[in-house]
């Protein structure tokens, strides 16, 4: 039976056997931590990436082109209809062709030899509509808006930035599926690596746990302090990528952000959440115990005959 | 206190270690189990304790039938039976104390009260001055006192000893024998195998005389 009282015992024994192991100890907490730092560079990339596709959609405006020559009652149903989709603080502006060549001849007034040969007004009139800041549209939901407008009369087209969101929603995804992927093997390494240790561990007490065993000890009794050490090899593990996951973090990618100007378009980049790094400490703890049991499994299993 | 019933075992590679064994031994008593190296004794013991299941018979130990006990519950029989080995069985690494406080812990027992367990055990055995020694600094006599205080020290009604003098020489047998019957006298039910069948016959104990693995009158 194993009692509260026991638990200052299964301590001792699990830090015993921590500290016996020696060079093997060391060796599987540096292995299991390397495993683990990988696995948190990939979750580094989706918290950013998915950083960057919410400030593309913060920032997000919808063009809405029209059909050329709309009478008047159209283009102000267009508008009235528009207003109902969107929140009511979201601002809709209205571009006609005149301003919209204006401004197109605003923009490229250095390169008038291109407006030179433009014959009359290729382009349309357009709503812009500036959606208010304040609510946090989903993806989802600017899309159900677009889709909503488009099928509206005199609409021409509807451009809301699709493109490159959808870019970064797929790489977003295909790392994500690489993390379950390589989560899955560099899960299975950490269980063999540990698994290996504690087996050594095991071999090591055999005659312990033989008399251990002969004396009246519970199977849990034995298994408890190297479930412990087990648990204990992987908390360390998961502290210790997390820390390096960070001085990388710190002293790697917000220093190469801040001197490229190239990346100053970006957001600035975040460290995993206090959430994601509780998951993968304990994680990593749970991955520990799990890694003790299969030894124990086979080494206490009896040889009655 | 150990009851067996047309007890065989025969061994996976179809060794016949005992055969139709029929054993009563009562509560209290001093049993000699005596014969030659492979005769069965070993087995005999290993038997009460769980460590061996009899291929066919029934075994009573404490009026309790452990012929096909769970092997969840084989640890609690333990508890009840004090287990001495000839090549001692002690850990090297842990002092005198720890050695017979080992077998308190691992049944989950508070420390104060091992601790109390084990000063008294270390005293019956005559060996307190000696309590923070490692094993190896200990002669063959009294690495054997710290097996029987480990096998003593959770007050079992029963002690198995697997040639317990087997190691040593005569004055040190004599005098780890008298432990033996000092237990004995407390009222402990005490099983001892031996292959010195004089020795046995000496003491007056009832003697199992086993050859072959059966029975021999």
């Amino acid at each position: 039976m194993i009692r509260p009282q026991n638990f200052g015992y299964f301590c001792r024994e699990a830090m015993t056997n921590f500290k016996r192991a020696g060079t093997m100890t060391y060796a599987s907490i540096g292995v299991i931590t390397v495993t683990l730092f990988i696995m948190g560079i990939f979750l580094l990339l989706i918290v950013n990436l998915r950083l960057v596709q919410d400030t593309l959609i913060k920032k997000a405006s919808i063009v809405v082109y029209l059909k050329d020559a709309l009478p008047i009652e159209t283009i102000q149903s267009i508008q009235t209809n528009i207003g109902r989709q969107v929140n009511q603080a979201s601002q809709i502006i209205y571009i006609s062709k005149q301003d919209a060549l204006e401004g197109f001849k605003k923009e490229l007034s250095d390169q008038s030899d291109i407006l030179s040969g433009i014959n009359g007004n290729p382009l349309p009139a357009y709503f812009e509509i500036k959606l208010t800041p304040s609510i946090r549209f989903s993806w989802e939901g600017l899309k159900k808006i677009a889709q909503a407008i488009e099928k509206m009369e005199g609409i021409e087209g509807v451009d809301y930035g699709q493109k490159a969101v959808e870019v970064i929603a797929t790489i977003t995804d295909v790392v994500r599926m690489f993390i379950i992927g390589i989560g899955f093997i560099l899960g299975l390494a950490t269980l063999i690596i540990i698994s290996n240790t504690i087996e050594l561990s095991l071999f090591a007490r055999q005659e312990e746990i033989e008399i251990m065993r002969l004396v009246g000890a519970t199977p849990w009794f034995i298994r408890f302090p190297y479930l412990l050490e087990g648990m204990i090899h992987g908390w360390i593990s998961g502290t210790l990528s997390i820390g390096l996951l960070w001085l990388v973090y710190r002293f790697g990618l917000v220093k190469t952000l801040a001197e490229n100007p190239i990346f100053l378009f970006l957001p600035q980049v975040k460290f995993i959440s206090w959430q994601v790094m509780s998951i993968l400490i304990v994680a990593s703890g749970f991955l520990g115990c799990l890694g003790s049991l299969l030894p124990l499994h086979y080494f206490l299993k009896s040889n009655r005959e | 206190m150990i009851q067996m019933r047309h007890i065989t075992k025969v061994y996976k590679k179809g060794i016949h270690a005992l055969e139709d064994i029929n054993v009563k031994i009562g509560r209290g008593e001093m049993v000699f189990v005596a014969g030659p190296s492979g005769s069965g004794k070993t087995t005999f013991l290993k038997l009460i304790y769980a460590e061996i299941i009899a291929t066919t018979g029934l075994i009573f130990v404490g009026g309790k039938n452990i012929s096909s006990l769970p092997l969840k519950e084989v640890p609690y029989l333990r508890r009840q039976i004090g287990v001495v080995y000839q090549d001692f069985k002690l850990l090297y690494q842990k002092t005198v104390f720890e050695n017979i406080a080992f077998a308190l812990q691992v049944i989950g027992l508070p420390s104060a009260e091992v601790y109390k367990r084990t000063i008294k055990v270390l005293n019956i055995v005559e060996l307190t001055h000696k309590k923070d020694a490692f094993p190896h600094q200990l002669s063959g006599g009294e690495q054997q006192r710290v097996a029987i205080a480990r096998a003593i020290v959770n007050d079992p009604a029963l002690i198995l000893a697997d040639e317990p003098t087997g190691n040593l020489d005569t004055d040190l047998a004599t005098n780890i024998m008298n432990f033996f019957m000092e237990a004995n006298r407390q009222g402990t039910t005490l099983v001892v195998a031996t292959h010195n069948k004089e020795n046995a016959l000496k003491m007056g104990a009832h003697v199992i005389h086993l050859n072959s693995g059966k029975i021999v009158k």
